[in-house]
């Protein structure tokens, strides 16, 4: 799992690249501490790299929601690949988490400015 | 005597309990203690009280035969100088023969009265037989006080009444003095009584001196009158007690003196009784008057009172002295007794339950510190300060004990944490051992998808410990593979080591110059390991080039068991030659290549020793013969796959109960015409149940389906991360290495199957539901992989059999759900 990560005003942008399953998912979830522990609360995760995602990915993304949450902040997906989107809708996460079509987009959502 | 003032033990229990409750020994301690000297105490009590019962009782009968022989003796004194002086004054006027003029008579009786002025009167009366004296005048001459002076009369008259008078009859009849009954004097109003002695006449002088009666006449009797109010003063100075009293009563019982007036003269015992009608009263009169001294149970006149009754009769006067004793002073004689003992035994009681408290307080306080102590040390505080004993008693002893005891604890803990953290790295090092060797044998098959022809499965099914087994296998060129078959001496991380510089140098010598020449290849391995092989560790090794275009193969064989080739007609023959010597133990040794004509349907079968020397319970092996046996039983068009399952299956029902005590390593190749298969096209993967192995699985399975059915692979890839995380996760409770098998099935439609030898768990009906629908908050993390896989698969099927979970699902036919199956979010 390759992680990049920038910063636009107060929203991290982090851009995964890999699989999202038991191996990869446990690095995006420290990340994801880290950043919630340094003050980022907006947070926007870029899917356009991750062609899989398995439950391991999902629960990953849950405890990341409910972390931000608990602190306020807000966790955005964008750019979902067909596969991925389909876990989504299939475990229906697409209706607890917030999903935009791309990058800007969620940038928008992220901050409150949409 | 009130019983109840008798303390009992129970009456302190509650005290005790107040305060020891929660303090068994104390408890314990006091209430024997208290129970058992409590009993004592009543036992000792009672036991005085009855002994002092005893006493009292006789000092009491003792004292009133005392007082009433003491009243007696003391109404004897005053009596008998009296009697003896009317016997003197008697003596003196029988002394003439009665030669007495009346005046001198006269003159003696009054000198005589006031010589003793307790005499009221005194009389001289005459027999009337007998003729008086010349000038007496009067039979019965009779003086008595009259205020001051002394008046006289005669008290015979013409008729001699004083002859009818028992003072008078009496002596002269018996001769004897005589005490007359009580009566009231008239005139002054006084009870009185009469003592009268005879007069006689002797024949001779001698007679009179000698006092001989037979030769005597009696001729009158002389008397006195004597009040006896002042018997009354005389006995009331006796120490009756409180209650108690004297009385004095005559022959006839009638009362003399008593504390009740009334009684005296008017009453006598007789009289009492005939009027009460009491008999015993009647009987006790008549015991009294025996003239018997008695003693004798009986109750006071004056208060009614149980008393004791002494009486006895007088030596002078026969009458009777009475002493009465209440039997109250014995009662209060007695409670002062039980007072005085029971203040006693309870101070001791007391005494004694203050000096078991304390001695228990010293024993059960060190103990509970201890007990404090052995809780922390429990709690495994086990550098506590162990409390400090006094003396050398068994609570110091104890203390000692528990304080070797927590050394030894220490001692004992320290060197545990020390062993276990040596076997969790030695596991963690047999872990990884393990992980080398099966990371390094493959386990995807088909081994060649681009050669149907060839149908090649192979198994290693580790044993407990890490042994070294291998088998590997690899396409040379496009028309020749290599396969080999190893088993390394030993176990543990040096035999996966070992094996797999093995390996290494098989592969590598291989693709080298030698890479058609096995003996070649493996003079050169066991070169290579030979040296600088300290350990002395080797490795049996068997390893083939097979020719796929018409199935020529060269062999050698480093000490290995020897292959078994079976023919399409179900011939079998144990590739016995030629054999070298074991790899790796020797330098410079040289190995001979063998060949064989590998026709189609024809199999050759490797194998390590873990199958030929699988024992049963008896302790007997499998052998070559079990594994002919077994192979013959399976048709020769069977797929490789099959003839290793069903070998596998034989192997473990010969074992039985027996561990298994070595790898079981099998490698089949076989050429086939894919015509005259009997198995579909499909694909086989096992992986040991660990992450790394899983990820390794699955980047297999989604490799290979992407070629065949690259709409499947990730769906196929979900399902089998999600089902097999889930196997790795929850399947084992041991740190033993199980083999996960997975199978894809092309179809149609295509399959997947998943076998686990793991805890039962049907993830149909055992998972817990997915909460699709919650909310963030309320989401629970968890549940999710198994929805997914039954929602993305179009069915599903579980089984459990032979000690195995069967998890199958099948796939939407020929399009994946991802491509129409959910539609856009």
């Amino acid at each position: 799992m390759k992680i990049d990560q920038r910063m636009e005003d107060d929203v991290c942008i982090c851009s995964l690249q890999g699989r999202m399953d038991g191996t990869g998912a446990p690095a995006i979830e420290a990340q994801a501490q880290a950043l919630f522990a340094a003050g980022t609360k907006q947070l926007v995760l870029d899917l356009s790299g991750v062609e899989y995602i398995s439950s391991a990915g999902l629960r990953c993304v849950l405890v990341i929601a409910k972390k931000a949450g608990a602190i306020s902040g807000k966790v955005v997906l964008c750019s979902l690949s067909p596969m991925v989107a389909d876990v989504m809708k299939i475990s229906g996460f697409h209706q607890l988490l917030t999903i935009c079509d791309n990058c800007a987009e969620a940038i928008k959502v992220a901050s409150g400015q949409a | 005597m009130a019983r109840s003032n008798v303390p009992t033990p129970s009456k302190d229990i509650p005290m005790a309990k107040l305060l020891l409750t929660r303090h068994s020994i104390r408890r314990r301690l006091l209430t024997w203690v208290i129970g058992v000297t409590g009993l004592l105490l009543v036992a000792i009590v009672i036991w005085s009280m009855f002994l002092g019962h005893r006493r009292i009782v006789g000092e009491m009968r003792s004292k009133a035969a005392f007082l009433a022989e003491g009243g007696a003796a003391r109404v004897d004194r005053h009596l008998a100088p009296m009697e003896g002086f009317l016997r003197a004054l008697a003596l003196s006027i029988e002394f003439n023969e009665f030669n007495l003029a009346s005046a001198q008579i006269d003159t003696l009786i009054r000198s005589a009265m006031a010589e003793k002025p307790g005499i009221f009167g005194m009389c001289l009366a005459m027999d009337p037989q007998w003729p008086l004296p010349t000038d007496w005048t009067d039979r019965a001459a009779y003086w008595h006080r009259e205020g001051a002076t002394i008046a006289y009369l005669d008290l015979a008259g013409p008729l001699n009444a004083h002859t009818a008078e028992p003072w008078f009859y009496e002596p002269m009849n018996s001769g004897q003095g005589h005490w007359s009954e009580p009566y009231i004097e008239t005139s002054i109003d006084q009870p009185m009584v009469t003592f009268s002695v005879p007069l006689r006449v002797w024949q001779t002088d001698a007679d009179r001196i000698q006092r001989n009666t037979a030769t005597a006449r009696t001729v009158g009797v002389l008397t006195f009158d004597l009040t006896i109010e002042w018997l009354d003063g005389l006995l009331s100075d006796l120490p009756f007690g409180p209650d108690g009293y004297g009385f004095l009563m005559s022959r006839e019982s009638t009362y003399i003196a008593h504390p009740l007036p009334e009684l005296v003269v008017h009453a006598s015992v007789f009289s009492i009784a005939a009027e009460r009608g009491d008999e015993d009263l009647a009987a006790l009169g008549h015991q009294m008057v025996s003239g018997q001294p008695g003693l004798r149970s009986w109750y006071s006149f004056r208060t009614g009172d149980p008393c004791w009754l002494a009486y006895t009769p007088l030596q002078s006067a026969n009458w009777i002295m009475g002493a009465i004793v209440s039997k109250d002073e014995l009662h209060s004689a007695l409670r002062h007794l039980f007072l005085t003992q029971s203040a006693m035994g309870l101070i001791g009681l007391l005494a004694l339950i203050g000096a078991v408290s304390m001695i228990a307080r010293t024993i059960t306080v060190p103990i509970e510190r201890l007990r404090d102590a052995a809780d922390q040390l429990t709690g495994g505080q086990l550098d506590i300060a162990l409390p400090m004993p006094r003396g050398k008693d068994e609570v110091a002893q104890l203390t000692f004990a528990l304080s070797g005891m927590r050394d030894r604890l220490q001692e004992h803990i320290r060197s545990l944490a020390e062993t276990t953290a040596a076997r969790e790295r030695m596991q963690s090092e047999l872990r990884i051992a393990h992980d080398i060797q099966m990371g390094l044998v493959p386990k995807t098959f088909p081994a060649l998808p681009s050669r149907p022809d060839l149908d090649l499965f192979a198994i290693l099914e580790p044993a407990r410990e890490v042994g070294g087994d291998f088998y590997d296998f690899f396409q040379l060129d496009e028309d020749h593979m290599v396969v080999a078959i190893g088993d390394v001496s030993d176990k543990g991380v040096p035999a996966a080591l070992f094996m797999a510089v093995t390996r290494s140098f098989l592969r590598s010598f291989f693709r080298g110059e030698q890479q058609y020449n096995p003996a070649e290849v493996m003079q050169r391995v066991n070169s290579e390991l030979a040296q600088g092989n300290d350990a002395c560790m080797f490795v049996t090794l068997f390893c083939a080039v097979v020719r796929f275009s018409d199935g020529n193969v060269t062999y050698a064989n480093a000490g290995h068991n020897p292959p078994l080739l079976r023919l399409p007609d179900g011939t079998l023959t144990f590739i016995h030659e030629p054999s070298g010597a074991i790899a790796g133990a020797m330098p410079n040794l040289t190995f001979e290549n063998g060949t064989l004509e590998l026709p189609t349907d024809g199999t050759l079968i490797l194998y390590t020793d873990g199958v030929t020397e699988a024992m049963n319970p008896d302790g007997e092996w499998f052998g070559e013969s079990g594994l002919e046996a077994s192979v013959h039983a399976t048709p020769t068009n069977a797929c490789s796959e099959a003839v290793i399952t069903q070998l596998l299956k034989d192997i473990r029902a010969f074992a039985g109960e027996a561990p298994q005590s070595d790898d079981i390593t099998m490698l089949l190749l076989r050429r086939r015409c894919p015509a005259n298969d009997a198995t579909p096209s499909g694909l086989f993967i096992q992986f040991a149940n660990n992450q790394r192995e899983l990820e390794h699985a699955l980047d297999q399975l989604e490799e290979r389906l992407n070629e065949s059915h690259p709409q499947l692979a990730q769906i196929a890839r979900l399902v089998l991360e999600e089902m097999g995380t889930n196997i790795i996760k929850y399947g084992y409770d041991d740190s033993e290495p199980h083999l996960v098998q997975v199978r894809f099935k092309a179809g149609p439609p295509a399959q997947l199957i998943i076998e686990d030898d793991g805890h039962p768990f049907n993830p149909l009906q055992d998972a817990p539901t997915a909460a699709i629908d919650a909310e963030l908050e309320d989401r629970p993390i968890g549940g999710l992989g198994i929805h997914m896989v039954k929602t993305m698969t179009a069915a599903q099927s579980y089984r459990r059999s032979d000690g195995r979970n069967r998890f199958c699902v099948t796939f939407q036919n020929g399009v994946g759900p991802l491509q129409n199956g959910v539609g856009p979010l």
